[in-house]
């Protein structure tokens, strides 16, 4: 439902900012992203869920940073100077999420969009909108909604701190 | 007329509206005590609305204000003395004036005739027969000179000269003496009012002449003005116009001797409204005449003028002003000798300076919380008397500080809370008479700090929520499943409340729950990030609890760190910090009930060992070469996420990782594991207990940062904030943190506190403490907590493989070693990279269970399935987290990889035990826990008689009296507990002699008091196998030659 939303308010063309996550290519859209920063120092936040990455000072705001291959379940890797911090903006609050490099800024229309590979694992699934050819390799575009929401849907809301517990 | 003018009007008549409610009431709930003050106050705001409304053109406010002035009046003279019917007519006028205010420019058209004739029949019944037609008649009064004169009502001249004042004819030119000055009208107004009234005010249009005379022609503005005579110098009050103030004279009675308005007049000293001191006056003079600016004659009129900004808070705003000026110098150094370094460190520090520079005008937005509690009393007032229930509304920590914009918008959903514990909570007065209480319910608002927090808490003493039932309405409803509610605790029954669709149920409100629109306050409050908690005892009352952050507020705190990350513990909290010299741990540390204990002074404080709590991997340092072997902040934050993650990788990060976080050095870092213990004594007000952590550092003065919403579950942190030098640290929540280590209940009120008590013995009853592990890279797997001794932490290289069997070295011997894939289908973990073993006692020998980190221990009352993952080596599994969590069967698998270990165990175990069949009963409300309890006695021999409660064990031990021979319990179960059972085993002489063993997974030294008391005869732990069955051999034994010793 939610990928549909998003699909439709994006129009026609879409800005895509295309980035690497575990040697795969994975898109997002532009207008979610606000800037990209070096990693810079990032504070764990113990027993936060996994895919945290800690949090991170941006000009007097804290930042949440989310691993996206953590989010994805994708392999780690070894952190490199490449490494950088994609802001997004969540119900006006700023999200960092962290890639693994930043590659370029592409333009595809809908049309040049397509589903998602059957084979990816649940948690891709859920999260993609669709593939789209940039260059010679496919890129993933990302489901804003689905990366960033700090809800899975799994659980009732209302229990949702009672099981955190 | 002037609009900027306009809105300041307005503006001004609300803020004095905005107190007024709230000041009638209590003028009226002190009757004839009523302080003077307040009544002067009330009085002063209804003066000012019409001496200004007058100067507007708004004729119908000023005419309502006139007759509610007078009638406060009489209440300030003590002709009349407040109740509820003058109460009411006051605040309706009060309601219509503010109705009308806000729109102005409506207000000439709106019909206020039934309250001004409501107003003066009032005011004509307290009257002195002679005096009525003072309230219509007019009185025309001249200068000495006779050459002005003016109009003005009987009553306001009788009341100006009962005074003792005199009457002022004053004409100013709008545009010359005022707007030319650099002056308003209101300015002057105000500066006026200081020293006596104003009666009325116009303004001469017609004076003004046409469009074609020359300009400058003045704009006159009349005022009759009542002042007493000595306060007025004509030159500093009027300094443009002086020449042009006459004073009034009745020319019928040339200074009337005033006879005394009503009977019982009160002489009155100070009916000007402040009536300022000589000096005081004399203060303010000079302002006037040196062009004052609009907010200075202000400061000491009304306190709702202004803002008030706390001194320190202005000091950091001048500080910062002054190091952006520092920073300004910095960049324009660095621009003109193109210096890019010094370039971004200039922009860097402006940044800083500008965030913090916001932050703290921030802070001057803050307002007490009185603002919205101030109009509470007339909600209950009005409610409570419309529902003919009698309340008694307790308010406390009105000062209590917060955010402007927190403020306005907390008031819709408090003001809902508090109309819900009005309407639902409290009974009427019969109900209550008969269920033994007052008849006078109580409402208490409270707000106040905890753990950097602000809670407010609305509590009733009323008929609480009955959860049950809004748990029935709810699944009728279908909201929620049948199989949710029956997993849920009373606690989460109750936050059914907040859902949305519930809330519209008319039902509901017939019913003893609420729930009218409480999706609506959760809604609220959740935007505000504020967390509402619900505590109730049926018959007892209601308690909902709002925690809102202080998002802006500057917190002074103590810094500490812990392994080389750094904290922030709201100096609030911090009673005192202690050293612990490491050769006095063993006299000033003791271990009670499996925690650590410090003894202070007389106290016995527990500690919590902070570096374990949160999971923070601890640095050791290298005794021979003094280096440290620490594992580096990144590396770690990929353990935590990833088992996966290579040996390699760990060693080139720690070269790559910032030079500031090794850098960073703290104290902790060069001490050995055994140094002192640094340890920060904390408080929540309710419990105390000591923080062991790595170091002390400064105090700073903090400003609290909320988390993201992805980290809104975390109790232990109340937020994150910048440090001086740019970094971020965690600032922890005290109680939170009290309720990971699962130290207790942590609540602000006593009452609130018993009602969690209550609520807390209820969950109790089914929950079970698992330790959490991983097996593979995926598998989520647990052990009961009960079973493991101790936890360490190994690398995969400390497993060695010793003919087909895997062991390591520990403590000068070898610790055999199992995992969960050794008998189970699961993923094997050669892959992880750091390891937990747990160790456990299984038949006599120390046995390792290989787990992949990160192990975490957690308190669940999620039921167990045993029948789908069911296989060897697994007992069964459990949703945890979301996920599925495989409970290992240490016993199945010890027993499977060392079969001889349990042969030994048989063959040693006494013969008469292989010859007569014993039979147990067996107590247990877990499921999980009696299958378990069941199979192993029926392994090692028993026949077994299992009950899930105390009523059905005792139903089935007078079934088979005969055959049972011992009986094993657990302590918390449903309809009867333990204990209780074994109380009447006791007391039943057929019964009396049972031995009996109670198991539990709790237990302290309290517990086993209780225990005896009760007439167990022995505690075991939970699933501690091995001495259960001890235990019973021993007690058998000696209940077998009890009875032989009667036969012979």
């Amino acid at each position: 439902m939610a990928k549909d939303s998003f699909r439709q308010s994006s129009g026609d063309d879409l800005l895509v900012a295309t980035f690497l996550l575990g040697g795969g290519t994975f898109g997002l859209d532009t207008a979610i992203i606000q800037e990209v920063v070096m990693v810079g120092e990032v504070t764990p936040v113990h027993h936060a869920p996994a895919y945290v990455a800690g949090i991170r000072n941006l000009r007097g705001r804290i930042v949440t940073v989310i691993d996206l291959k953590m989010r994805l379940e994708l392999p780690l890797a070894d952190r490199s100077s490449e490494n950088r911090i994609l802001i997004a903006d969540w119900k006006g609050e700023p999200v960092g999420l962290l890639v693994d490099s930043v590659q370029d800024t592409v333009e595809i229309g809908t049309g040049d969009l397509l589903p998602p590979p059957p084979n990816l694992n649940g948690v891709q699934m859920q999260k993609l909108i669709g593939v789209f050819r940039c260059g010679d390799r496919l890129a993933a575009l990302l489901d804003p909604i689905a990366v960033l929401n700090p809800y899975d849907g799994t659980s009732l809301s209302l229990s949702h701190e009672e099981t955190m517990k | 007329m002037d609009d900027e003018l306009l809105v300041l009007f307005i503006n001004e008549s609300r803020e004095h509206l905005a107190t007024i409610e709230a000041d009638l009431l209590s003028i009226e709930e002190a009757g004839s005590e009523a302080d003077h003050e307040l009544i002067n106050k009330v009085f002063r705001a209804a003066h000012s609305i019409k001496g200004t409304s007058g100067f507007f053109g708004l004729n119908n406010v000023k005419d309502l204000a006139h007759k509610a002035e007078t009638v406060l009046d009489m209440l300030r003279s003590g002709a009349m003395t407040a109740n509820a019917e003058i109460t009411n007519l006051l605040l309706a006028a009060f309601d219509k004036l503010r109705e009308m205010i806000n729109s102005p420019m409506q207000s000439e058209n709106e019909d206020t005739s039934e309250l001004s004739v409501s107003l003066t029949d009032l005011v004509s019944s307290y009257m002195p027969q002679q005096k009525k037609s003072y309230l219509t008649g007019t009185l025309t009064l001249a200068s000495e000179d006779g050459s002005v004169s003016a109009v003005v009502s009987k009553i306001d001249y009788e009341l100006a000269l009962n005074s003792g004042k005199t009457l002022y004819s004053v004409e100013y030119d709008l545009i010359h003496d005022i707007e030319r000055q650099g002056n308003n009208v209101l300015d002057v107004f105000r500066l006026l009012w200081k020293v006596g009234e104003i009666l009325d005010c116009a303004l001469d249009f017609e004076a003004v002449g046409s469009l074609d005379d020359p300009i400058g022609t003045g704009l006159p503005l009349r005022l009759i003005f009542a002042a007493p005579h000595e306060s007025v110098n004509l030159e500093t009050l009027f300094p443009y116009n002086h020449n042009r103030v006459k004073v009034l004279v009745d020319p019928a009675v040339h200074a009337p001797k005033a006879e005394p308005f009503a009977t019982a007049v009160v002489p009155l000293e100070a009916v000007a409204p402040v009536q300022p001191e000589k000096e005081d006056s004399h203060a303010v003079k000079p302002q006037i005449a040196t062009k004052a600016s609009p907010s200075q004659p202000a400061t000491t009129v009304a306190v709702e003028d202004s803002i008030r900004v706390n001194v320190g808070v202005l000091e950091r705003l001048m500080n910062l002003a002054g190091e952006l000026v520092l920073g300004r110098n910095q960049l324009r150094a660095s621009i003109s000798q193109n210096n890019s370094r010094a370039l971004v460190t200039a922009d860097q520090r402006i940044n800083q300076i500008t965030a913090e520079l916001q932050d703290v005008i921030m802070q001057t937005r803050l307002q007490p919380i009185g603002n919205v509690f101030s109009k509470f009393p007339r909600v209950v007032r009005d409610l409570s008397g419309a529902l003919g229930k009698e309340i008694e509304l307790d308010i406390r920590g009105r000062d209590v500080a917060l955010d402007k914009s927190l403020i306005e918008a907390l008031s819709d959903p408090l003001t809902h809370m508090v109309r819900n514990a009005v309407d639902h909570g409290v009974e009427l007065p019969e109900d209550r008479v008969r269920a033994g209480k007052t008849r006078i319910g109580t409402i208490i608002i409270d707000a106040h700090h905890e753990a950097g927090q602000v809670v407010v808490e609305i509590a009733d003493d009323g008929q609480g929520i009955d959860a049950e039932r809004i748990a029935q309405v709810a699944e009728a409803k279908g909201l929620v499943a049948q199989e949710q509610i029956q997993r849920m605790s009373p606690q989460d029954k109750m936050a059914l409340i907040f859902l949305p669709g519930l809330s519209t149920a008319k039902a509901l409100t017939d019913i003893s729950g609420r729930g009218v629109g409480m999706d609506v306050v959760k809604t609220n409050l959740d935007r505000l990030g504020g967390k509402v908690e619900i505590l109730s005892t049926q018959g007892k009352g209601t308690t909902f609890r709002i925690k809102l952050p202080l998002t802006l507020a500057i917190i002074p705190s103590l810094i500490v760190s812990v392994e080389g990350e750094r904290f922030a513990i709201p100096q609030i909290n911090v009673e005192e910090l202690l050293r612990v010299q490491p050769g006095k741990t063993k006299t000033r540390i003791e271990i009670v009930g499996g925690t650590e204990v410090l003894v202070l002074r007389d106290r016995l404080i527990p500690l919590v060992r902070f570096a374990s709590l949160v999971g923070v991997v601890p640095t050791y340092i290298d005794p021979n070469s003094g280096n440290s072997r620490e594992i580096d902040r990144r590396s770690r934050l990929a353990d935590r996420r990833s088992p996966r993650h290579s040996v390699e990788g760990t060693s080139e990060q720690k070269t790559e990782a910032p030079a500031a976080t090794l850098d960073r050095g703290t104290p902790e870092r060069r001490r050995r594991a055994a140094s002192a213990l640094e340890v920060v004594v904390v408080t929540t007000g309710t419990q105390t207990y000591g923080l062991v952590v790595g170091g002390f550092h400064d105090t700073e003065e903090i400003v609290v940062k909320p988390l993201g919403c992805h980290l809104k579950g975390l109790v232990e942190y109340a937020g994150a904030t910048i440090l001086g030098d740019g970094t971020l640290a965690l600032i922890l929540d005290i109680a939170g943190l009290a309720a990971k280590a699962e130290l207790g209940i942590v609540s602000g009120t006593a009452r609130a506190r018993e009602q969690s008590l209550a609520a807390e013995q209820e969950r109790l009853t089914d929950t079970h403490a698992l330790l959490l592990f991983h097996n593979g890279t995926e598998q989520l797997c647990a052990v009961p907590l009960d079973t493991v001794l101790r936890i360490e932490r190994i690398r995969p290289e400390q497993v060695e493989n010793v003919g087909g069997r895997r062991t390591m070295q520990h403590r000068d011997g070898f610790l055999p070693l199992v995992t969960l894939s050794d008998t189970a289908q699961v993923a094997s973990m050669d892959d992880a990279k750091e390891l937990a073993v747990m160790i456990s006692n299984i038949r006599g020998h120390e046995v390792g269970l290989l787990g992949a980190m990160p192990v975490d221990v957690i308190e669940t009352n999620s039921a167990i399935d045993q029948t789908t993952h069911r296989q060897r080596g697994v007992a069964g599994s459990a949703i945890i987290r979301n996920r599925t969590a495989l409970l290992v069967d240490l016993f199945e698998l010890v027993d499977s990889t060392w079969p001889e270990w349990a042969a030994q165990r048989i063959a040693e175990k006494p013969q008469s035990a292989e010859a007569e069949r014993k039979t147990v009963l067996l107590a247990e409300d877990s499921d999980f826990f009696r299958s378990q309890v069941s199979r192993f006695l029926e392994e090692d021999g028993f026949t077994v008689i299992a009950a899930p409660d105390g009523e059905a064990a005792w139903n089935l031990l007078l079934e088979n009296i005969d055959q049972i021979s011992i009986v094993v319990t657990d302590v918390e179960m449903p309809r009867l507990d333990g204990l209780g059972l074994t109380r009447r085993i006791r007391a039943d002489q057929r019964t009396a002699g049972l031995p009996v063993i109670a198991v539990t997974s709790l237990a302290s030294d309290e517990d086993f008091a209780r225990g005896k008391d009760a007439g167990v005869n022995e505690y075991q732990t939970k699933l501690d196998r091995d001495n259960l069955l001890a235990g019973l051999q021993r007690l058998l034994a000696v209940s077998t030659s009890a009875q032989s010793g009667i036969h012979v």
